[in-house]
């Protein structure tokens, strides 16, 4: 560095130095209101992905920036994206990111021990750094088990969606059937509406290995199954042949041909043509089905929970990296994207909220468009399990092995050596992490 | 009387069946272009109706979403400077190199220079991202050039080397008879001779440089993001908008095919130059 430039610089250290000492001064004189102002001039880096939630945020983010006086850039990414770019730079120690955004239940346990997460416990114990308002017992449990990873709060969720189950009234109307809440019942009426010759089919879901396994846990969890016991695998045991071999005949005899090719945009397709009666995916496809600009079923969806009643909970949580240059300006961007009036503003377009207060104020409750749907969602949301995934390091490639056992028991090939062979390379495939 | 002739008869046939096949060969290949542009006037419900709808009223929302609510003139734009730059520095940095290696034989060097191409990109991108961090320099355009010559430099160089030996020697020899340096060989004889393929090589490493995905989404930041990282933020979990990518897909796709279009005959001419011995 030339000399010239490095007393510039320093002089220039020095006068930020003393004036941000001079910015902390008022907020003292001010006792008892949150001084939101506290960190006036930061920039914020933001790396998330693309959600409903998101295209929220982005709308609200002047009235922050109004607010505290800190500038937000918010780099959005399709996730896929995002995780790549994630790792890159948080391998190299990228000293640029303020926070980030991750899914937990997808790769909270590799972030976690890669280091990437900080607590938030300092933060939100701090009066000084957090409003009263924010009031953080107002999280579901559900929703900070979200943000909870090997017992450490890593972060805030924005919003927690959980599985459930989507189907079409007129239709078993019609029929005489009642919603399903069972496996045996829910075969039943699969079969009973199934009429290939038509183009329509009992039942809709993923096939495409391992696209499929998050929407699969619920029946493996449902039959009393589990992706681990003791640490260990459980793929082949009685319980998980029985939800592979459930799984498989229902997509084989009641569903779309081709289904092993089917993960979610193809089944979003299909539902929304009129194409299938029951189908299990995350809520929050529940926005685009009950949209008549997207979907030709707007008019004829009702909502229910999965059958078994153990469906997935997920979501997206924003957490500060170690070497995050501005920790606490982030924080403050991080209770203000998750206060109670953010929340319930993103319920009333459909956001699944991760606060309580949001599902019960009025404003929402007298307005509701789709009672049903938030019947639906409240009671998954309470039965939800954080077990889309199973908690170890190294989801995808199990994601990857599990996929395949699913692929051979919609294909009617032999389920116990399909599983057999997997639990043997799960087993090895946790060796290698410990 | 003449048309009656068996043999020009058959000529006229193994036309027909030429050009019909020829026909059928374009439409094959133009199919999903087609597509994607039909699907770019369609709404939401059309584009996600099965059967697929052929037949639909026009809109033109998803050109206003993608260029009026969204900043994408500001990423073609920016996708224009990287490509722009990054082809520029490399003929200028690539054809000297290419004479270079033509002239004197120095086979070792133009591998080395391939070998960039060869080896996994994927394999440069965290050392680059690292240095890059080091020297303040993640979400430049600066730092998205440098990489993408990368991509273009080695296709410029070895195109350029093909057509500075098919070069004859005489031209060469008699300038240095005349009293000329190598560089006015160079910058005289050989560049202006090799015209046709320094415009085909260009028009190819400002495609590749268009298209490159990897580096940019690694490298780039807000406010240099590139077309191709940008298309993506159509796509959201459980909602994909058809026509906005669509929409914005055509526009990626439409700009270097009419640069391609209108340096349609450098191409063909600077890609064959080289391969058939004059």
């Amino acid at each position: 560095m030339k000399p010239r430039l490095a007393v510039f610089l320093s002089v220039m250290m020095l006068l930020a130095v003393m004036f941000s000492s001079v910015g902390v001064s008022p907020s003292l004189a001010q006792e008892g209101e949150f001084d939101w102002r506290r960190y006036e001039g930061t920039t914020l880096r933001v790396l998330w992905p693309n959600t409903a939630w998101t295209d929220f945020i982005l709308e609200e983010l002047p009235a922050f920036e109004e607010l505290t006086g800190i500038d937000v850039n918010m780099e959005t990414f399709v996730e896929d994206q995002l995780r790549q770019k994630l790792t890159v730079e948080l391998i190299a120690g990228s000293d640029d990111i303020d926070i980030f955004g991750s899914m937990t239940i997808q790769e909270g346990f590799k972030y976690h021990q890669a280091g990437w997460y900080t607590t938030l416990d300092d933060l939100i114990n701090d009066p000084t750094l957090t409003n009263p308002d924010f009031d953080f017992e107002d999280f579901s449990d559900g929703a900070i088990s979200l943000a909870t990873v090997n017992g450490d709060l890593i972060g805030i969720p924005t919003y927690s969606d959980a599985q459930i189950m989507i189907y079409r009234p007129s239709i078993l109307e019609a029929a005489g059937l009642e919603v399903p809440t069972t496996f045996e019942e829910t075969e039943a009426v699969a079969a009973a509406l199934n009429d290939p010759d038509n183009d329509f089919y009992g039942w809709i879901n993923r096939g495409k290995g391992a696209a499929a396994t998050s929407v699969f846990s619920s029946v493996l969890y449902g039959m009393g199954g589990a992706w681990t016991v003791d640490g260990q695998p459980a793929i082949n045991t009685p319980e998980a042949i029985a939800a592979f071999d459930w799984w498989g005949r229902m997509l084989r005899e009641y569903g779309p041909p081709g289904a092993v090719n089917n993960s979610w945009p193809e089944n979003v397709q299909l539902f929304t043509s009129g194409k299938g009666a029951l189908w299990t995916e995350s809520g929050q496809a529940a926005a685009t089905i009950l949209d008549p600009e997207q979907s030709g079923v707007a008019d004829d969806v009702s909502f229910a929970v999965v059958p078994g009643g153990k469906p997935y909970a997920y979501g997206w949580v924003m957490s500060i990296p170690p070497n995050a240059p501005n920790r606490e300006a982030a924080w403050y961007f991080i209770q203000w994207a998750t206060s109670k009036e953010n929340s319930l503003k993103a319920k009333l377009l459909g956001i699944p909220a991760p606060r309580t207060s949001s599902w019960e104020d009025p404003a929402f409750t007298e307005n509701d468009p789709h009672p049903d749907l938030t019947a639906a969602m409240r009671e998954s949301l309470q039965l939800a399990m954080p077990y889309m995934n199973p908690h170890i390091v190294n989801v995808q490639p199990w994601r990857d092995v599990v996929g395949q056992v699913i692929v051979d028991a919609i294909e009617g090939k032999d389920i116990v050596a399909s599983a057999n062979a997997a639990q043997a390379q799960l087993e090895e495939l946790l060796k290698q992490e410990q | 009387m003449r048309s009656q002739n068996p043999r020009r008869e058959r000529a006229v046939w193994k036309r027909s069946l030429f050009y019909l096949a020829l026909t059928l060969l374009t439409l094959f290949f133009l199919f999903p272009i087609i597509w994607m542009a039909m699907a770019s006037f369609k709404t939401q419900v059309d584009n996600l109706a099965t059967p697929p709808v052929v037949l639909f009223e026009p809109t033109l929302e998803n050109y206003r979403e993608t260029f009026i609510r969204n900043p994408f003139p500001r990423y073609t734009w920016n996708s224009f400077v990287v490509a722009a730059a990054s082809t520029a520095i490399g003929v200028v940095v690539g054809a000297p190199a290419a004479f270079s290696i033509a002239r004197y034989r120095q086979r070792g060097l133009a591998v080395v220079i391939l070998a960039a191409r060869i080896m996994p990109a994927i394999s440069y991108l965290l050392p680059w991202y690292i240095l890059f961090l080091r020297l303040k320099m993640v979400g430049t355009y600066e730092s998205l050039i440098a990489t993408h010559l990368t991509v273009g430099l080695p296709i410029i160089t070895w195109m350029l080397i093909g057509a500075f030996e098919e070069l004859p020697a005489e031209l060469e020899d008699s300038t240095l008879v005349d009293g000329g340096s190598i560089l006015t060989v160079f910058l005289r004889v050989a560049l202006p001779l090799s015209a046709p393929t320094i415009a085909a090589a260009s028009i190819i490493a400002f495609i590749f440089s268009w298209n490159n995905f990897l580096f940019s989404i690694i490298l780039a930041g807000a406010a240099t993001r590139p077309l191709p990282v940008a298309v993506f933020n159509f796509v959201s979990y459980l909602n994909i908008n058809v026509g906005g990518l669509a929409a914005a897909a055509t526009v990626i796709t439409g700009i270097p095919m009419l640069l391609a279009l209108l340096a349609q005959r450098y191409i063909v001419s600077g890609l064959t130059m080289g391969a058939v011995k004059g």
